[in-house]
C-alpha cells in the first residue's frame, strides 16, 4: 500500500519515462521467489542474478522478490506486476495447486510465464502456450536416491553388505518426509521405495515422519525415531538435505557416531541419504556422516531459466545443455554425490 | 490586458479578485480532496485486503486440519495392518468422525474401488465407485489431497447432501501386504458455515469460494450463485483486488487462493459507507466552495465599490461641472489617493471661483475707469469754459481763432466718442490731444507752446483711447508756470524697439524726488488722495496691458517733468489685430 502522494509522484515519473522514451527499451522481468531464507532457493536467486547480469545484463531489468512462503504475498506481488504490465513473469510457486491463477492471468494479459522448482499441474500448464516449467524431475531424484542406496548396500539385492545390520537382506528404513502434499515430498518418497523394489530390494518402512523440509523439525523427530526403532534402523531416507542434516546433528550430539583417536569417523549407526546438495550437507558427506546426497543443480536451473527467458523474449535458441520438452518443460538432471 | 481596458475599475477588480481567489480555493480544495480520497481508499482497500487474508487463513486452517487428518490416517495405515489392526483403525475413524463435526463419513477404498473400511454402510458397487470423479483424481495425481465440488454423496445407505468429498491416495497394509488405496472423507458445510459467520464484510458483504474450473464450492449466501454478478466478477478477475458494484452497493472484491486446494475465495466487502462518506465530503466541499465564491464576489464588490464610488461621484461632479454647475464640489472620502484627487478637484473649483471673482472685479474696474474717462470727456467745466472762450472770441471778432476752436472742439468730441470704440490708433489719439491742446492754448491765452509728434512706425498701433489726456491735463493745470512765456508741453510717441513710449513733457517747477515716490505709491495703492487722473491712467494701463506696461515719472527741478507710458509692442500688436 503506497502513500497517495508517492503514488502520484510515481505515476508522474512513469508517465514522463514513457513519454520521453528514456526508459530505455529494456524488458521488464519479475522473479517471485518462494522463500529466500531457504538456502537452495537463495542459491538459485544468486545464480539467476549472476546469469542475467553476465549474459543478458543490457537487455533486461530484472527484479527479484521474496514471497516469504506466503501464497497470499505471492498473489499480491503478482497482481501488482500483472497490473503494471511486465514482459515476463518468472515464478517459483508457493502452492503448486494455486499456480493456475497465474497461468490464467498470463493468458488474459498475454505475459509469458516461467515456473520453476515447483511444478504446476500439467493440465494448468496446458491452459496457456507461453507457460513453461523449469525444474528437476522429482521422480528422477527418487530413482537416483534409490541407486545411491543400492550402491551403498553393495549393489546386490540378494546379498546386502554389512550395512544390513541384522543380515536379513531386507532394508529396515525410516523416511523423513517433506511437506505433506508437496509434490516433491510425495514423489520422492514413493519413487525411492518403488525404485528399490524394482531393483529387487526388499524394503521395510519402519516409519514415515513428516518434517516439512525443516532441519529443526527433523532434529526433533529423530529423538522419537531413535527411541522407537533405534538399532533396528539400517537406512534413513530424507526427502531433502536440510532434514538429513537435522537427523545427523541429533545423532552427532547424542553420540551415535564412533571416532578414532584422531577424531576421524569410524562408524555410523546407519546409512543416511538426502537430496539437494546443500554445501553443509556436502561437507557432512565428505566427512562421512551422511552417506550421500543427490545434487539438485541450482546453477543449471538458473542457467536454464535465463536461456528460456531469452528464448521466450527474443526467440534465441536454447543451448544443447537443455532440452525444451513439449514446448513447455526443461528438466534439470540431478547429480549424485557420495563420500569416497 | 487590452480586454481589461474595456472594463471599468470595478469590473476589473471584481473579476480579478474572483478569478484569483476562485482559482486558489478550487485548486487547493481539489488537491486536498484528492489526497484525502486516495488516503481513505488506500486505507479501506488495505483493510479489505487484510480481512480477505484473514478469511483465507481461516480456510487454510480448515484445509490444513483436513490435510493433517489425512496425514494421521496415512501414518496409521502403515503402522496397523488391516487384518489384525482393523478394530483400532475403525476406532480412529469413529473417533475422528465424532471429534470433527464437519466430517460426515470416512471411508477407505482399495485402488480398485472395493470397500476396505468405513464409518458408514456403503451400498454402491465397487465398479461404480471406481468411476467417481473424486475416486479417479487421486489415482491420477497421488501427490495432493483432492477436494470435490459440493454434491450429494449417494454411495452410502443414507444419502449425504451438500458434501465435499476430500480424497487422497494412501498406502495401507492388508495382511502384511502393502497396498495402495483411496481415502475418502466426506465433509459437510458446517466447518465452512462456521467460518463464514465470523467474517466481517459489512452489510451485504459476502464471499464465494470457487475452484479451478470455476465451480462454486461455497457461497456465504445462497443468492450469490453462478448467475450472480459476484460470480462473474470473480471468475473474470481470476485473482487480486478490484472495486465493483453489486446490487447497487459499492463493494471491494478481493480474490486469493486457499492453500493446499484448487480453491480461491472471493470476498466482497461493503465499502458503501466509505464511498458515501467521500461523496458527502465532495458535496460539502462543493457547497463550501460555492459559498466561498459568493462571499468572494460580495467582498470584491464591496471593496471595489469603496474605492470606485468616490471616483464615480467625482466623475459625476466633473460632468455637472462640464454642464455648467460650477458649484459642483465632491465630498472628500474614501481611500487616501481618492481623497487627494477629491481635494484637488475641490481646490480647483475654489480656484476657479477665485479667478472668476477676480475677472468680475477687473471687469468692474475697467468699466469704472471708462466711465471716469467719459466723465472727463464731458466734463461740464471744460465744456462751458470752452464755450465761454468761443463767446469771447466771437465778441472780439477773432473769427479765425473762433473757427479753429470750434473745429478743435468738434474733433475733440468726435475722437472722444470714436463711435463707441475703446481702441483707436495712436494717430487718432494724438489728433484728439492736439484738439484738446488747441482749445486749452486759446483758453490760457497762449500761455504755453505745445508740440505733438509721433514716430511713423508706431502711428498705426492701436491704443486705449483717451490715455494721454489726463496726463496733459495735469501738465496744464499743475505742471507749467503760466507766468513764464517759455512754458511748453511736448507730447512724443516714440518707437523704442520692443516698446512704444508715449511721453508728456512739460516745463515748470518740476517734482521733487520725494514727491515722485509719493506719486508711485499713490498710483500703486490706489488710495483716495492724490491725482485722480494719474491713478486712472495707471489702472487702465495695468488692466489692459498687464504688468509689463509701466508708467515712468522723470523730473528736473525748475526745468521740466516727463511722464512716460511704456507699453510693450506685443500687447499692442494684439490690439492692432483686434
Amino acid at each position: 500500500m503506497m502513500k497517495p502522494i508517492a503514488k502520484s509522484i510515481l505515476l508522474v515519473v512513469m508517465t514522463l519515462i514513457l513519454l520521453t522514451g528514456c526508459g530505455n527499451n529494456k524488458k521488464e522481468v519479475v522473479v517471485l521467489m518462494y522463500d529466500l531464507s531457504d538456502p537452495f532457493i537463495h542459491a538459485i536467486k544468486e545464480e539467476i542474478e549472476d546469469e542475467m547480469t553476465s549474459t543478458l545484463g543490457a537487455d533486461y531489468n530484472i527484479s527479484i522478490y521474496d514471497c516469504e512462503r506466503s501464497q497470499i504475498r505471492q498473489n499480491e506481488l503478482a497482481e501488482q506486476f500483472y497490473d503494471a504490465g511486465v514482459d515476463l513473469m518468472v515464478i517459483n510457486p508457493v502452492e503448486r495447486l494455486s499456480s493456475y491463477i497465474f497461468i490464467e492471468r498470463s493468458k488474459k494479459e498475454d505475459i509469458p510465464l516461467i515456473f520453476f522448482n515447483r511444478e504446476p499441474l500439467e493440465e494448468d500448464l496446458q491452459i496457456y502456450d507461453q507457460a513453461y516449467y523449469v525444474g528437476a524431475n522429482a521422480i528422477e531424484s527418487g530413482v537416483m536416491q534409490a541407486n545411491l542406496v543400492a550402491e551403498g548396500f553393495g549393489g546386490n539385492p540378494n546379498a546386502l553388505n554389512v550395512l544390513d545390520k541384522n543380515d536379513d537382506d531386507i532394508i529396515q528404513c525410516v523416511i523423513v518426509k517433506g511437506e505433506q502434499g508437496h509434490q516433491d515430498a510425495e514423489q520422492r518418497t514413493s519413487v525411492v521405495i518403488k525404485a528399490l523394489e524394482i531393483e529387487g530390494y526388499q524394503v521395510d518402512v519402519l516409519a514415515t515422519e513428516i518434517a516439512d523440509w525443516n532441519e529443526e523439525e527433523a532434529y526433533r523427530l529423530t529423538k522419537t525415531i531413535m527411541e522407537n526403532y533405534g538399532d533396528a534402523i539400517e537406512l534413513v531416507i530424507s526427502n531433502n538435505d536440510a532434514m538429513a542434516i537435522g537427523v545427523t546433528k541429533y545423532l552427532q550430539e547424542n553420540s551415535y557416531y564412533s571416532y578414532d583417536v584422531e577424531g576421524r569417523l569410524t562408524q555410523s549407526p546407519f546409512m543416511i541419504v538426502g537430496i539437494d546438495g546443500l554445501s553443509e550437507a556436502v561437507d557432512l558427506v565428505n566427512d562421512g556422516f551422511i552417506y550421500g546426497t543427490i545434487i539438485n543443480d541450482g546453477a543449471s536451473m538458473a542457467r536454464a531459466i535465463v536461456e528460456l527467458s531469452d528464448f521466450v523474449l527474443n526467440g534465441d535458441t536454447i543451448s544443447d545443455e537443455f532440452q525444451l520438452e513439449n514446448d513447455k518443460y526443461i528438466w534439470i538432471p540431478y547429480k549424485n554425490f557420495k563420500s569416497e | 490586458m487590452k480586454l481589461l481596458r474595456e472594463f471599468s475599475i470595478k469590473q476589473t477588480m471584481i473579476t480579478l479578485i474572483t478569478v484569483i481567489i476562485a482559482t486558489s480555493v478550487i485548486l487547493s480544495v481539489v488537491l486536498i480532496y484528492t489526497i484525502n480520497r486516495e488516503t481513505t481508499r488506500d486505507l479501506v482497500y488495505g483493510q479489505a485486503s487484510e480481512i480477505n487474508k484473514q478469511i483465507v487463513l481461516n480456510y487454510e486452517n480448515y484445509t490444513n486440519r483436513v490435510s493433517k487428518m489425512m496425514n494421521l490416517f496415512q501414518k496409521r495405515f502403515v503402522e496397523d495392518d488391516m487384518v489384525w489392526g482393523r478394530a483400532t483403525l475403525m476406532d480412529l475413524f469413529t473417533a475422528m468422525d465424532n471429534i470433527e463435526p464437519s466430517v460426515g463419513a470416512i471411508t477407505l477404498f482399495s485402488n480398485s474401488g472395493e470397500l476396505v473400511l468405513s464409518t458408514r454402510e456403503v451400498q454402491t458397487a465397487s465398479k461404480e465407485i471406481a468411476v467417481e470423479d473424486w475416486f479417479v483424481k487421486p489415482l491420477y495425481d497421488n501427490s495432493v489431497v483432492h477436494y470435490s465440488s459440493p454434491h450429494t454423496q449417494t454411495i452410502y445407505a443414507q444419502e449425504l447432501s451438500d458434501v465435499i468429498s476430500v480424497t487422497s491416495a494412501v498406502e495401507y497394509i492388508d495382511g502384511g501386504v502393502n497396498k495402495s488405496g483411496i481415502l475418502l472423507i466426506d465433509m459437510n458445510f458446517q466447518g465452512l458455515d462456521e467460518l463464514s459467520n465470523i467474517t466481517n464484510l459489512g452489510e451485504e458483504g459476502h464471499f464465494i469460494i470457487i475452484d479451478a474450473e470455476d465451480n462454486i464450492i461455497y457461497s456465504s449466501e445462497d443468492k450469490y450463485d453462478v448467475k450472480s454478478d459476484s460470480y462473474s466478477f470473480a471468475t473474470h478477475q481470476i485473482f487480486g483486488g478490484k472495486p465493483v458494484t453489486i446490487d447497487g452497493d459499492n463493494m471491494l472484491m478481493n480474490i486469493n487462493t486457499i492453500g493446499a486446494t484448487r480453491w480461491r475465495i472471493a470476498t466482497f466487502q461493503n465499502i458503501n459507507s466509505v464511498e458515501l462518506g467521500l461523496q458527502r465530503a465532495l458535496y460539502t466541499i462543493i457547497v463550501l466552495v460555492t459559498i466561498t465564491l459568493i462571499i468572494t464576489v460580495i467582498v470584491a464588490y464591496v471593496v471595489s465599490s469603496k474605492i470606485t464610488n468616490p471616483l464615480s461621484r467625482l466623475d459625476d461632479a466633473i460632468i455637472k461641472f462640464q454642464e455648467g454647475n460650477i458649484d459642483s464640489k465632491v465630498e472628500v472620502e474614501g481611500q487616501k489617493e481618492i481623497r487627494i484627487v477629491s481635494e484637488g478637484f475641490n481646490d480647483m473649483i475654489d480656484e476657479i471661483h477665485r479667478l472668476m471673482d477676480r475677472v468680475v472685479v477687473e471687469q468692474e474696474g475697467k468699466r469704472k475707469s471708462e466711465i471716469s474717462v467719459l466723465q472727463n470727456q464731458i466734463n461740464p467745466h471744460f465744456l462751458y469754459n470752452t464755450l465761454d472762450c468761443i463767446i469771447w472770441l466771437a465778441e472780439t471778432n477773432r473769427n479765425e481763432d473762433l473757427v479753429n476752436t470750434v473745429n478743435a472742439l468738434s474733433t475733440y468730441f468726435r475722437v472722444s466718442l470714436s463711435k463707441g470704440k475703446q481702441f483707436i490708433s495712436i494717430a487718432e489719439e494724438l489728433l484728439h490731444i492736439k484738439s484738446y491742446m488747441t482749445i486749452q492754448s486759446l483758453r490760457y491765452n497762449q500761455a504755453f507752446t505745445y508740440e505733438v509728434d509721433c514716430d511713423e512706425s508706431v502711428a498705426d498701433y492701436r491704443i486705449m483711447k483717451l490715455i494721454l489726456q489726463p496726463l496733459v491735463e495735469n501738465a496744464i493745470y499743475h505742471g507749467i508756470d503760466k507766468e513764464d512765456e517759455d512754458s511748453y508741453i511736448n507730447i512724443h510717441v516714440k518707437d523704442e524697439g520692443d516698446i512704444v513710449c508715449l511721453s508728456v513733457m512739460n516745463s515748470g517747477y518740476g517734482i521733487t524726488e520725494e514727491k515722485i515716490m509719493d506719486l508711485y505709491r499713490v498710483m500703486e495703492e490706489g488710495n483716495e488722495k492724490g491725482s485722480v487722473g494719474m491713478k486712472n491712467v495707471y489702472h487702465r494701463v495695468k488692466l489692459f496691458y498687464g504688468d509689463e506696461a509701466k508708467i515712468h515719472i522723470d523730473s528736473e527741478l525748475d526745468e521740466s517733468t516727463t511722464i512716460s507710458i511704456l507699453i510693450p509692442k506685443t500687447a499692442l500688436e494684439q490690439e492692432r489685430k483686434g
